[in-house]
């Protein structure tokens, strides 16, 4: 199959409803079958809100599993299993063309291997005595009228920064329009997943093509400020 | 069969995540009673022995605060400066005695991935890992570039915002400035599950519908770059944090070649040497910049005071320039 028809195929299945199929082959209309119920798999992520959406999170989540091996030496077993049972449905629902639902709660129990995250070692912690209250130590009286110090920034504010539009079959694929190759997902012929080698292996790198947006007009319920993940610079104007 | 597998480990490893011992841990000995929790709002962390304590604006309700150490020790705070920047607020005890309390230190090395960390909101110590140091923060409204740690906390609590987040040496690593949004209309669920008020399923389900993949809260804090500048201003005489600044606003260009000048500020060292909206930077010293992240992060390293050097271009003509790094206070004539 020509790689122009296999990327029609890839558009029309994650819901670009301007492109214009014609009639299929067998061979294009099991591809087709088959990357839509990648698509309706994908979808079923829709439970977590977008934002929380990210290519390098939904790829460690899904293939990394994040489980850390040296807390129990059974979860790198554990984490194998469900990545294997997640790949085994995937496959099998791609060849037996069954109902796209049936595919969401793979999807959501492989992304639900949560790390046990552990930060009380008290073995690699400095334990530093506690300092007992002296009564003879020196005060401090600071309750001279205080003249607040406003630490203003420059540039002012400008509200134009905004983010470029990216369609939704993208993010959710972990495709940004401006780059190449960087879903988990590849389409080659038939469906498969191609796990990167070196993923659980490396630490994670921050990522200098995203940007977070800190607004701090807006605050979320759990009081902190609301952060938005910008998947490229491209319209981020920035002061300095 | 493998199926079932599955959902068993699964249900474990939140059985895990429960099992974490954080308030018997030892850097939560050594950092509980450097923090204060604030009436009303969130957490501070003591900087100084002279009684003036750290917080994020978003923790500090009012003026001035009742605020209690994890020990019972009260004290009063009075808000005395905030950095707009990164929203980093100074505050002062009306009446403090020295030498009771650990004074925080900010770590003097930078975080890893996976390094695990202690966050203190008011509800206490939380555990917590970094997943990426250096990201790429812009703060709205001011739109400055700040340095931020990513992090993924194992809580659930209503107050997060603010928390001070520690190393297992209980060095100061950042301040939790933000989270991604949140669907405010299913909280509290997911508290339930796992403590044992709903089923496993549900904790599933919350996990994926609030935090994320994961089932962790996906955080954002300020990292020790910027945490240092901001400490050792408000630490100064002065109270007063000079962020280097020339005065512009840029962002890329069409072509990805330079960094496209959108405005530049009246007075600013940018205005006095020269530089114009429209002009699209190319190298600074000598070192190409390509992106507006490259510039930011370079404007951002360079201290008050130092002279760059600013190729351009203005339609097809290349100039150089010399520009004066200025803090925002001067330029602002403060």
């Amino acid at each position: 199959m020509k790689k122009n028809r296999l990327d029609q195929l890839i558009s029309a299945a994650f819901g670009d409803e301007g492109i214009e199929l014609g009639r299929l082959t067998d061979e294009e209309q099991r591809q087709f079958d088959a990357l839509q119920s990648v698509s309706d798999g994908l979808k079923g992520l829709r439970d977590v809100p977008e934002c929380q959406l990210s290519n390098e999170r939904l790829r460690n989540a899904i293939l990394n599993g994040a489980v850390k091996q040296r807390s129990f030496p059974g979860w790198g077993i554990a984490t194998a299993t469900v990545v294997c049972s997640a790949l085994a449905v995937l496959v099998l629902q791609s060849r037996f063309n069954r109902a796209p639902e049936q595919q969401q709660p793979v999807a959501q129990n492989t992304e639900q291997t949560a790390p046990a995250v552990k930060a009380d070692d008290a073995g690699s912690a400095k334990t530093t005595e506690t300092k007992v209250a002296v009564q003879d130590s020196p005060i401090v009286d600071n309750t001279a009228p205080v003249k607040r110090v406003a630490t203003r920034t420059t540039p002012h504010a400008d509200p134009v920064a905004a983010e470029s539009p990216i369609p939704e079959y993208m993010v959710l694929a972990g495709r940004d329009p401006n780059a190449v190759d960087l879903a988990p997902v590849s389409f080659s012929g038939d469906v498969h997943i191609s796990i990167p080698s070196d993923v659980g292996t490396k630490p994670v790198e921050a990522d200098r093509s995203g940007v977070v947006v800190v607004d701090a007009d807006q605050t979320n319920s759990n009081g902190a400020y609301e952060a938005t993940e910008v998947t490229s610079y491209g319209n981020v104007v920035f002061g300095g | 069969m493998v199926m079932s597998f599955s959902v068993v480990s699964l249900v474990l490893a939140l059985a895990q995540q429960q099992a974490v011992p954080v308030q018997d841990s030892a850097v939560w000995k050594t950092v509980r009673t450097s923090v204060v929790t604030i009436q009303n709002g969130g957490v501070a962390a003591l900087i100084d022995d002279s009684g003036l304590f750290l917080a994020h604006a978003s923790s500090v309700p009012g003026n001035q605060v009742k605020a209690k150490f994890f020990d019972g020790t009260q004290v009063t705070l009075i808000d005395v400066a905030t950095d707009e920047q990164t929203q980093l607020t100074l505050l002062k005890a009306t009446v403090w005695r020295q030498g009771t309390h650990n004074v925080v230190q900010v770590a003097s090395t930078p975080a890893t991935a996976k390094l695990e960390l202690l966050a203190v909101t008011t509800d206490g110590p939380k555990s917590g890992e970094f997943v990426t140091d250096g990201l790429t923060g812009v703060m709205r409204p001011s739109l400055r570039y700040v340095p931020l740690s990513e992090i993924r906390l194992a809580s659930s609590d209503d107050q997060l915002g603010g928390a001070m987040v520690f190393n297992a040496s209980g060095e100061l690593m950042g301040v939790l400035g933000a989270t991604l949004s949140t669907d405010s209309d299913k909280k509290g669920s997911r508290s339930n599950a796992l403590s044992g008020g709903g089923s496993a399923a549900e904790a599933l389900k919350f996990g994926l519908d609030k935090f994320g993949p994961q089932g962790l809260t996906v955080a954002y804090a300020l990292g020790r770059e910027v945490l240092e500048r901001v400490v050792d201003g408000f630490k100064s005489p002065t109270h007063k944090v000079d962020h280097p600044t020339i005065g512009i606003f840029f962002k890329a260009t069409v072509d990805g070649k330079g960094v496209y000048i959108d405005t530049v500020m009246g007075g600013s060292p940018a205005a006095n040497a020269g530089l114009e909206p429209g002009d699209v930077i190319l190298e600074v010293d000598g070192e190409p910049v390509n992106n507006p992240v490259d510039l930011a992060v370079l404007l951002f390293r360079h201290n008050v005071g130092d002279v760059l050097s600013i190729k351009y271009m203005r339609g097809i003509l290349k100039a150089t320039t010399q520009v004066k790094v200025e803090g925002s206070q001067s330029t602002l004539g403060l």
